[in-house]
């Protein structure tokens, strides 16, 4: 039946089982369930990628692969290190009694993906997780929320949430991660800080110039 | 040696990494959809996956047809990650939020269809296992045949017609089961 569905019969067997789902009631029902079964499936649609989501993974990947520029772009190289580095928050549920705090780095209006390791001691079966961003940030993919929050699980061990965050406006800015399990709650703060693209990209011209002088020469 | 292969000598490997792969950037993003159905975990695996690849550029300008050779390498890295970080908590799959705050993120693709039948769709393939899920949905809902997944997936064809064909059953099952009225229980199943 799955074959005559997916047309992969030959000619002959085609049909037969066309005949024979034309007299037999309980394989023909079969038969449109099957159907309605991959219908279903194809309703369920793939949603589109994040605007300039093509251009951009492009050019990340390039940017990796390049060899390390060296003294050339000291702060370029700096700034991205600093911001892959920050961006990867390890937290301790069990042990940090206060509020843990990190920083992060966001340039320009770019989404970056910050990653929230939480590390637990034991597995939690029902937690409730909420994410909340200053006015001056936005959660990709759901510009209009600034609180989200949903109910998981932790596993024992480190448990990641990875969170696309975007600066959309300057200044300062600070992302709370509230773990919630009964009436406890843990936050881990994220302060960021905001730093405009075009000063990134001054700053690397001129240290770009700056590097081209006799003295850098005379170092090579 | 003609003049398209002078210039191709020249070209910056910059240059032709993105020549050679912008055509297929949608395909791995929904490839790789399918395979965690989650916008954010998609655009990562494809990150990464192509930060892993540059470096094989002239190996992939040898294939004649690529879409399959970075299907193939896509799913690996998926596989290897899916193994490697099980305990990750993904922030946007969408059934571990309440309607109130899933509104935003699915309302492009649920609008087009029927929300309740997809809700009760996406809850049956939870139950299958990650093998059946995987084919029948780049199967049914993707549109690969069965040779290409089997070329992409390494996996025999015997096999992953037996998957797709149980999955579709148990899907089949678990949909009738549903706890509602009949005529309502699945949209576009003829009775």
């Amino acid at each position: 039946m799955q074959d005559f569905v997916d047309g992969r019969l030959a000619g002959d067997d085609t049909e037969q089982v066309s005949a024979h789902l034309e007299q037999c009631g309980a394989c023909r029902e079969n038969y449109q369930d099957i159907l309605g079964v991959i219908e279903l499936l194809q309703q369920r649609r793939v949603p589109p990628a994040s605007p300039g989501f093509t251009t951009a993974v492009l050019e990340r990947a390039i940017d990796a692969a390049q060899p390390p520029r060296g003294r050339r772009m000291p702060y370029m190289a700096g700034g991205i290190a600093a911001s892959f580095i920050a961006a990867f928050v390890l937290l301790s549920m069990m042990t940090n009694p206060a509020h843990p705090t990190a920083q992060v780095v966001l340039i320009g209006n770019q989404v970056q993906t910050i990653k929230v390791a939480i590390e637990s001691a034991h597995p939690v079966d029902s937690i409730r997780m909420t994410i909340d961003v200053s006015d001056n940030l936005e959660i990709s993919g759901y510009q209009d929320q600034k609180v989200i929050s949903w109910n998981t699980r932790l596993e024992k061990g480190t448990n990641i949430i990875a969170l696309p965050v975007s600066a959309i406006a300057r200044g300062d800015g600070e992302i709370n991660a509230r773990v919630g399990l009964n009436d406890r709650e843990k936050v881990f703060k994220i302060k960021t800080r905001y730093r405009p693209l075009e000063k990134v990209r001054r700053d690397i011209r001129l240290l770009a110039w700056a590097g081209s002088g006799p003295e850098r020469r005379d170092t090579l | 040696m003609s003049i398209l292969n002078l210039f191709k000598g020249k070209a910056k490997p910059a240059d032709r990494f993105e020549r050679l792969l912008r055509p297929h950037i949608d395909t791995l993003y929904r490839f790789a959809f399918r395979l965690g159905n989650s916008r954010e975990d998609a655009e990562e695996l494809v990150q990464h996956f192509l930060t892993r690849i540059f470096e094989k550029l002239d190996q992939l300008e040898a294939i004649e047809k690529p879409a399959p050779w970075l299907c193939r390498g896509l799913y690996n890295l998926y596989v290897d990650g899916y193994r490697r970080s099980a305990r990750e908590i993904t922030l946007f799959n969408q059934d571990e939020f309440d309607d109130e705050t899933a509104v935003q993120e699915e309302t492009p693709f649920r609008q087009a269809s029927n929300a309740e039948s997809l809700n009760r769709i996406d809850t049956a393939l939870q139950q299958l296992n990650q093998d059946q899920r995987e084919v029948v949905l780049l199967h049914d809902a993707e549109g690969y045949t069965l040779e290409e997944l089997s070329e992409i997936l390494q996996v025999p064809l015997g096999t992953l017609k037996s998957r797709l064909y149980r999955a579709r059953t148990e899907l089949k099952k678990l949909l009738v089961m549903e706890p509602f009225s009949e005529p309502r229980r699945v949209t576009g199943i003829k009775r």
